[in-house]
């Protein structure tokens, strides 16, 4: 067991990423109060994004040092996790000048998702360790230990390298390989298109790929800049998994959604995270068009499989708005 | 420009049109800048990188456009010397939600009508 004080592991350079198990409102708050402010008295950026309970609880034991801290509800802090993502670096970038790090406290709204989406959020968990490794994001993970399964829970030890347990850091003994814990969270192999599907092939035309498309979709109740969108994130699929192979392009409905696949028989993903790095404007990335794409769709499922590769994007059709 | 000395489209090649604005730096940029058409709007943008007055450019007609066009765009304000900017005009609401989908729209000297910074 090591015991780092708040202010000597801020001298760690990389991202931290820790996770903090808490069972009643004193045990958050014995966690994250120090975190924050330590924070604010460096003169660090500080964002809480977590749930409304708890903000109204930081807020009560911060008094006046609660106007420097930024707050953010958990559940409208990016609604899947490749805008969680999109959250955190939007964050990041808008505070170059941070003294120090850029202090995170990210708690995730594990309650009421489906199987997929719990695993697609500890997916997430486990990449940020790849995609902000290089960065001065210090993140604490909150979980609270009186709701969450605990499959949730011991999860959140493989994807956390440490634990904050008061105002101790103690390394997590189960921490696994980012990409393998990911990998291994994919779920079962995606099913085929069914027959009725709409078929192209695929071969580099990139103007009779968008009208077919957007004619699928519109078929299906895609209108509007849901469909421009749509087109934009078949069209960025396509040119990053053929390059100069041919593809085939499947189009087909379920309740509430279009879905398109894009799938090469011979070839499979340069990047264990396709489309997860967020992209720079000087520094091109082949998959920054697939970062657009997630994105811009419900969801974003790549898999390879028998030596080919498929990217299957889903866009919501029916969904009433508020 | 005037009516005498009539100056062509910038770039048109069936997909893309690019014609000059009449009253201000910039240009219109109609139909779809894709991996075919992207040489047009990077030559427009290049066009205008060394003068001096802000830059304006009307999308209204932009029908499609790929991440690596939006990075010419985001690219060339960047490059603006200090104090000059690119606005983006009659920004269809779909480049908004792109713009915004890379952490983009914030970029130093990239004015996009419509959002706020």
């Amino acid at each position: 067991m090591t015991t780092d004080t708040p202010a000597s592991t801020t001298d760690q350079p990389g991202f931290l990423h820790q996770g903090c198990l808490y069972g009643s409102d004193d045990e958050f708050l014995a966690a994250a109060v120090p975190f924050v402010t330590g924070g604010l008295a460096g003169g660090e950026a500080v964002l809480a994004a977590t749930t409304s309970a708890n903000l109204d609880l930081l807020r009560d034991a911060l008094g006046q040092r609660a106007h420097d801290l930024d707050f953010a509800e958990a559940a409208y802090f990016g609604r899947r996790p490749p805008q969680r993502v999109a959250a955190f670096d939007r964050y990041l970038k808008a505070h170059p000048t941070s003294a120090g790090r850029v202090r995170i406290l990210a708690e995730s709204a594990w309650v009421g998702r489906s199987e997929p989406e719990i695993r697609a959020w500890k997916q997430m968990e486990a990449r940020l360790n790849l995609i902000f490794a290089d960065t001065r994001i210090w993140m604490i993970c909150p979980y609270d230990t009186r709701i969450l399964r605990p499959e949730i829970l011991a999860d959140a030890g493989r994807t956390h390298p440490s634990w904050v347990i008061g105002g101790d850091t103690l390394p997590s003994a189960v921490y696994a390989d980012p990409a393998a814990f990911a990998a291994g969270l994919d779920g079962p192999p995606l099913p085929q298109p069914p027959a009725a599907a709409a078929e192209l092939t695929f071969a580099g035309d990139l103007a009779g790929l968008r009208r077919f498309v957007a004619g699928a979709a519109a078929a299906h109740g895609l209108t509007g800049d849901h469909a421009a969108l749509f087109v934009i994130a078949a069209a960025e699929a396509a040119a990053y998994i053929c390059q100069d192979a041919k593809a085939t392009v499947a189009i087909w409905d379920r309740p509430g959604a279009v879905v398109c696949d894009i799938s090469q028989p011979a070839g499979g993903f340069a990047d264990p995270l396709p489309g997860w790095w967020p992209p720079e404007p000087e520094r091109p990335r082949a998959d920054d068009g697939l970062w657009l794409a997630r994105q811009v769709c419900e969801r974003v499922e790549t898999r390879c499989a028998d030596g080919g590769a498929t990217i299957r994007l889903h866009a919501a059709t029916r969904h009433a708005l508020a | 420009m005037t009516a005498a000395s009539p100056i062509g489209p910038l770039y048109d090649d069936g997909l893309l049109r690019i014609t000059w604005l009449p009253h201000v730096t910039g240009f219109r940029v109609e139909g779809t800048v894709d991996v075919t058409s992207r040489s047009g709007l990077d030559a427009a943008l290049a066009a205008v990188q060394q003068g001096t007055a802000d830059v304006h450019v009307d999308l209204s007609g932009l029908e499609f456009i790929d991440m690596e066009g939006l990075r010419l765009i985001v690219r060339a304000a960047r490059d603006f010397s200090e104090g000059r900017l690119l606005f983006l005009e009659g920004v269809p609401s779909y480049i908004h939600t792109l713009l915004n989908a890379v952490n983009w729209d914030d970029t130093p000297g990239l004015r996009c009508e419509g959002m706020s910074g």
